[in-house]
């Protein structure tokens, strides 16, 4: 049986549930989890091969956290031995979620250079090579102001749009994971349909946990930087080099403590969305 | 793992209670609404304290250092609506605030008993340690308990609403009704144990924002199951209508 909620074991997770679940995974789990986030980092200096797994040891933390919710948790050996064949289809996802943003991108540049070259286009056919004129001003200042309206809303669109697709794509690396026979473009896709409906849930929960990483990174930061920063550079001077060594090494250990949290909310998200579209956990008890 | 943090509280009565610790997640949402319903308000405030000013200075011309005695003004009105603000609410409402009635947590004491204006006081007077550095966040994450300083200090909890199980909305076709009245004389209903029933409508009332290919593989799994339980030799009906049936069934039965 699974444990979604308190009062009635087999219903879905609310939004601050999820984030707290992500929260006591992490808690529970954090020697192993930080285990495999050193690996990862260490990994990620090796060009291709170490690219692939770092991705792979980043979902394996997903798969951890996945089987502890459905009450079968699994060893790092254990974890290793499923997700470890399946490098080269995590290395593929990525790339082919790479893909989808910048094709995502390249509409949007192509849309803009549209919109753009219709606006000079209408100027230049109203100003008609004639010049001076109140009257024909008054209408190119109206068109240039209209077409400065189009372009802002053409990028909030594109953030929408945006947005849209990083919730549907938010688990993308996460069946591949968990599910048997899956694959580079399978993956993908389960991430599309699990994601259905949930967009609006998906991005509140981002938004929660984007708080509480806020917090929990920003705060022991600024404390030790403010601290060492006071030391080693006294007012009014440059920085020093040691300062700014620091820094990009506070946030680099700040990045690794918060990866298994996020790892872990996809796990929760992915879970929450098994049981919300396919009933995850919804069976009768064998009796006999 | 269990994804909730239970715990057990003993109330003066001697009587054993179980919540649900509210979660680092849910406090963070009650927070985050309860800023911006805070923020409107302190807003409001401003408004209407610069209006005053404006008439004030009219009514009573120049008084000695009238700056410094408005910004202490503007301290003490911040202060006092941030202080008050949480507690009039968790005084009123037993433990809750706007964002936490949203979040559907409350604050009860240490005992299980609802929290007065003491406990409300002490928890919103350390709220600014708590929020400074985010040592509260910090201490709700790592302790067992869930506590924030002023949790500590007021002997409070913060737990989770528990929900009432809603009344069930699916719709039942008439099909279900009378293959349900035949279920009853030729099959064992009684078989069913409350936790397949429970199961049941859960996929009943669950079922039309599931993915369509999962839900027909569940609703004949299910359907599957359900048939050898109460005796029944071969399924010669959609599995969704069967379900239904059964649930009906179950629930006439229990009636008797």
């Amino acid at each position: 049986m699974s444990n979604l909620s308190p009062s009635n074991p087999i219903q879905p997770l609310s939004i601050g549930n999820v984030v707290s679940a992500s929260v006591r995974l992490y808690r529970s789990n954090a020697k192993r989890y930080l285990i495999l986030v050193l690996r990862l980092y260490l990994w990620s200096f090796v060009p291709i091969y170490g690219w692939a797994k770092s991705v792979e040891i980043a979902a394996r933390i997903s798969r951890l956290a996945y089987q502890d919710l459905i009450n079968q948790p699994e060893s790092l050996t254990e974890a290793y031995q499923k997700t470890d064949r399946q490098i080269w289809n995590f290395f593929g996802a990525s790339l082919l979620v790479g893909l989808i943003y910048s094709a995502l991108l390249m509409g949007l540049i192509f849309a803009y250079f549209i919109v753009s070259v219709v606006i000079l286009f209408l100027i230049g056919m109203l100003t008609g090579g004639r010049t001076g004129g109140s009257e024909l001003t008054g209408t190119s200042f109206l068109i240039g102001l209209v077409g400065t309206l189009l372009l802002l809303a053409l990028i909030v669109i594109a953030f929408l749009v945006w947005l849209r697709v990083f919730s549907r794509l938010f688990i993308f690396e996460v069946p591949l994971a968990i599910e048997e026979n899956s694959d580079a473009a399978n993956t993908i896709g389960r991430s599309w349909t699990l994601t259905k409906g949930s967009v609006n849930r998906i991005q509140l929960i981002v938004l929660v946990a984007g708080v509480l990483t806020w917090v929990l990174i920003l705060a022991p930061t600024f404390l030790v930087l403010g601290l060492t920063m006071s030391i080693l550079s006294p007012s009014g001077e440059e920085p020093s080099g040691i300062a700014v060594l620091l820094f990009y090494l506070m946030l680099f250990l700040g990045n690794g403590l918060i990866l298994p949290f996020w790892q872990a909310i996809k796990a929760v998200v992915y879970y929450d969305l098994r049981s919300r579209r396919e009933g995850l956990g919804l069976e009768l008890r064998d009796r006999s | 793992m269990s994804l909730f943090n239970r715990i057990k509280i003993r109330t003066p009565e001697s009587v054993e209670l179980e919540f649900t610790l509210a979660g680092i997640g849910n406090r963070t949402i009650a927070l985050l609404v309860d800023y911006l319903v805070w923020g409107a308000i302190l807003f409001a405030v401003l408004v209407v304290r610069a209006i005053l000013q404006f008439q004030l200075q009219r009514y009573l011309g120049n008084i000695e250092n009238e700056e410094l005695w408005l910004q202490a003004l503007t301290i003490l009105i911040v202060f006092g609506v941030y202080t008050g603000y949480f507690t009039f609410f968790e005084t009123l409402w037993q433990g809750q605030t706007p964002g936490k009635r949203y979040a559907k947590i409350r604050v009860i004491r240490d005992d299980g008993q609802p929290v007065g204006v003491s406990q409300a006081l002490l928890r919103s007077l350390l709220r600014p340690f708590d929020d400074s550095f985010f040592l509260g966040a910090l201490m709700i994450i790592l302790s067992k308990r869930e506590k924030r300083l002023g949790d500590w200090a007021a002997g409070t909890l913060v737990i989770q609403e528990e929900r009432a199980i809603a009344e069930a909305t699916f719709p039942i076709s008439e099909e279900a009704r009378s293959l349900s009245e035949e279920l009853l004389k030729t099959t064992n209903i009684s078989a069913l144990l409350p936790d397949d029933f429970a199961v049941i409508r859960e996929f009943l009332q669950r079922r039309y924002p599931m993915d369509k290919k999962a839900r027909a593989n569940l609703s004949s799994q299910l359907a599957d199951q359900a048939r050898r339980l109460i005796g029944l030799q071969e399924l010669q009906f959609q599995p969704e209508l069967f379900l239904e049936a059964i649930y009906l069934a179950y629930q006439q039965q229990s009636h008797h």
